[in-house]
């Protein structure tokens, strides 16, 4: 690849890859809270 | 068919439906991703004015075509929500409005990225930046009103009346370069006329296609997860949330809290969660 574009295309895809993670991970973090409090939420009503 | 629907539309049977759909979905996407990106970097000839600087196109287009598409997914989510007051839609409105603004966000950096080498500038306040940019603020005013209500069905219906306003904006956005004098090419593959006459070569394109519908099936999947979380926060009280969410994964999340293992609660998420447990009705963020 030319020199002259690397860091643009690059860049590029990098910030994609970060979307693409972002995505990715933050809906299997809210579960696995959502989880834990409903978790919490039966306990405490047992 | 409509039975079909119909019964999609009520939360268990989506929780299950979403459940078996997401991750099909997720490899197919990541799978076309990964093959359409090598395709673009490292097989797709460089073009013969703008050199390797176009390759940006396989992270700007798909990203573009996704900013405008799940804009007008919400808005069609908004209008179900509105008129029959289905949860369901509502729960679509809200769960995708963070994808959309990320995808916003990332075609307006790659354009910029692409730009430079090109046009010479980062932005210039051209009529496609312009309202690719206000396209970004509805998507973030989306999800500032749904954190700005404490109810979740008003926050939902605020959101759904604003994505069906703002649903103006997308074909402005798509026209733009064909109703105003711009620096922005015009449509390569979106349109018509670029399927009668094909203005990228064969060996381009293909890469293209398949970032493009990759793309497509990681929104779906990543949606169809998010859809899930805001189903499973809104009905938490209810029994099938006991039986479908809590049977399986329980086990895990009790070892994982005693060790200690897994990410600790967002302070947002706590905050939110202590103010459900005092009774107040807001389910979801």
């Amino acid at each position: 690849m030319n020199e002259k574009y690397e860091l643009y295309v690059w860049s590029s895809y990098g910030l994609g890859a970060a979307v693409l993670l972002w995505n990715l991970l933050l809906p299997l973090w809210r579960r696995r809270a959502l989880l834990r409090s409903l978790n919490e939420a039966r306990d405490e009503g047992e | 068919m409509w039975t079909w629907f119909h019964r999609l539309a009520s939360p268990p049977s989506f929780y299950r439906f979403a459940d078996r759909l997401a991750p099909w979905l997720l490899g197919l996407g990541l799978l076309l991703l990964a093959v359409g990106c090598y395709g673009g970097l490292f097989i797709a000839p460089a073009d013969y004015q703008q050199g390797d600087a176009f390759r940006v196109i396989y992270v700007h287009v798909p990203a573009a075509a996704l900013s405008l598409f799940v804009y007008v997914l919400m808005a069609v989510a908004g209008a179900i929500a509105l008129v029959w007051r289905m949860k369901l839609a509502e729960c679509a409105v809200v769960a995708a409005a963070p994808i959309g603004a990320s995808f916003t966000a990332l075609a307006l950096v790659t354009g910029m990225l692409w730009g430079k080498p090109t046009w010479g500038a980062y932005w210039v306040w051209d009529a496609r930046l312009t309202s690719e940019l206000v396209l970004l603020f509805l998507y973030l005013g989306v999800i500032g009103l749904n954190q700005a209500y404490s109810d979740a069905r008003t926050a939902a219906r605020a959101c759904a009346w604003l994505a069906l306003v703002g649903v103006v904006n997308v074909p402005i956005v798509h026209y733009s370069v064909q109703w105003w004098n711009s620096l922005h090419q015009g449509s390569t593959i979106l349109s018509l006329e670029a399927v009668r006459d094909p203005k990228i070569s064969s060996s381009m394109l293909w890469p293209l296609l398949l970032t493009l519908s990759g793309s497509f099936a990681f929104f779906f999947a990543v949606w169809l997860r998010r859809l899930q979380n805001e189903v499973v926060a809104r009905e938490r009280g209810a029994n099938w949330v006991r039986d479908c969410v809590l049977q399986a994964p329980l086990a895990a999340v009790s070892n994982e809290q005693s060790g200690m293992t897994g990410p600790e609660l967002d302070p947002s998420m706590q905050s939110r969660q202590g103010r459900q447990r005092h009774g107040e009705p807001r389910g979801a963020d």
